[in-house]
């Protein structure tokens, strides 16, 4: 099943969207919005493989949400405009469903969804990851990072030479990185494996850094350690 | 013998384009009264936010609040409001005084009370050929 939210403020149109997603029989609704603030403070907790985005709606615009979003679901744009299709093509929008739509053209819209969504429902195998920080996507290589601290709301990327401040949380990131390098150590704390110089007691050092390693995760750390 | 959507008539108001709105919701016609009447609460709504727009002379906010009322009417098959709007929203494009538009919005405006009033005949007649049907 594909997880998604409808962002969308025209009931008649959420209503409907919802009606085709549970036809589908492929799609799970995990919620429903009329404009982004609430739809942001939903995916800002929860992780959705595809967003039903309406462009235009009261407050702020269906780009806003994206350039707000910390991480990058599969978007199929709603709108009733063609002029979108530039800024679409922009944010790698996945398809384009003109309002009103039959059920047809849903089902064609979704099939390009599944193709692009196969890889990111088997997990994240990178060896990078972007991340929003400053008003820009920056680039890091898993290798660059030492590990992943929360800060609330926002988490910071730690690498030996900078520390990036995004919003976002530990819970949603541990879904999205390379687990076969990362691995959360503590609900405050993702490491890199590789990067961990020596572990005393319930803490593990990177760089001089001391990191908690919580109780009920120990065992799973010592399991990814190769001990001689 | 196949069910066809229409099969059970329901005979739409002329304005109304059937063809398209089977294409939507095939003959499911509570799903189709529902339609009717969210509709009608959504133009209801919105056209008193179009009048202030005009009236405050925004032109973007004009656009917009007409902009909002389009995909109402299409998904209830009234395709030549949903053109009008359109048309309308294509020359707000290129305009920066309301005032130019004065007379394309008071035939915007009539034909949204026209759709109008054709959603909320249909919905009291759909209403009640769900009822004799159910």
């Amino acid at each position: 099943m594909i997880s998604c939210v409808i962002i969308e403020d025209l009931k008649v149109a959420s209503d409907y969207l919802a009606k085709c997603c549970i036809k589908s029989g492929e799609v799970e609704l995990k919620g429903s919005f009329p404009d982004v603030h609430q739809a942001l403070e939903f995916l800002n907790q929860n992780t959705v493989d595809v967003l039903f985005l309406d462009v235009e709606m009261p407050g702020a615009t269906g780009f806003e949400l994206l350039d707000n979003l910390t991480y990058s679901p599969k978007v199929i744009l709603t709108t009733s405009k063609e002029e979108y299709a530039y800024n679409a093509f922009q944010y790698n929008v996945a398809d384009f469903l003109k309002k009103p739509f039959t059920y047809k053209r849903f089902t064609e819209a979704l099939e390009k969804v599944t193709g692009k969504t196969e890889k990111s429902l088997v997990g994240n195998t990178v060896n990078h990851l972007f991340i929003k920080s400053d008003g820009k996507l920056i680039r890091l290589n898993n290798d660059d990072i030492l590990f992943i601290e929360s800060l609330g709301d926002y988490v910071r990327f730690v690498t030996s030479n900078k520390k990036y401040v995004t919003h976002n949380t530990i819970k949603n990131l541990e879904d999205k990185v390379n687990k076969e390098c990362f691995m959360k150590v503590h609900r405050s704390y993702i490491i890199n494996l590789q990067k961990i110089d020596d572990i005393r007691e319930n803490d593990l050092f990177i760089n001089g850094i001391e990191i908690p390693i919580s109780k009920s995760l120990r065992a799973d750390v010592m399991k990814r350690l190769t001990i001689l | 013998m196949k069910h066809q959507p229409g099969d059970k008539k329901f005979i739409f108001d002329e304005n109304i384009d059937k063809e398209f709105i089977y294409s939507l919701y095939e003959d499911d016609y509570t799903y189709i009264t529902e339609v009717f009447y969210s509709c009608l609460e959504s133009v209801n709504e919105g056209i008193p936010v179009l009048h202030h727009a005009f009236e405050l002379g925004d032109v973007l906010m004009v656009k917009q609040a007409a902009h909002k009322l389009k995909p109402v009417f299409g998904f209830t098959g009234l395709l030549n409001q949903q053109d009008t709007i359109g048309i309308f929203e294509n020359v707000c494009v290129n305009i920066s005084a309301i005032d130019v538009v004065k007379n394309e919005f008071e035939e915007l405006m009539n034909q949204i009370i026209r759709g109008r009033n054709i959603l909320e005949k249909e919905g009291k007649r759909l209403q009640q050929f769900t009822g004799n049907h159910s």
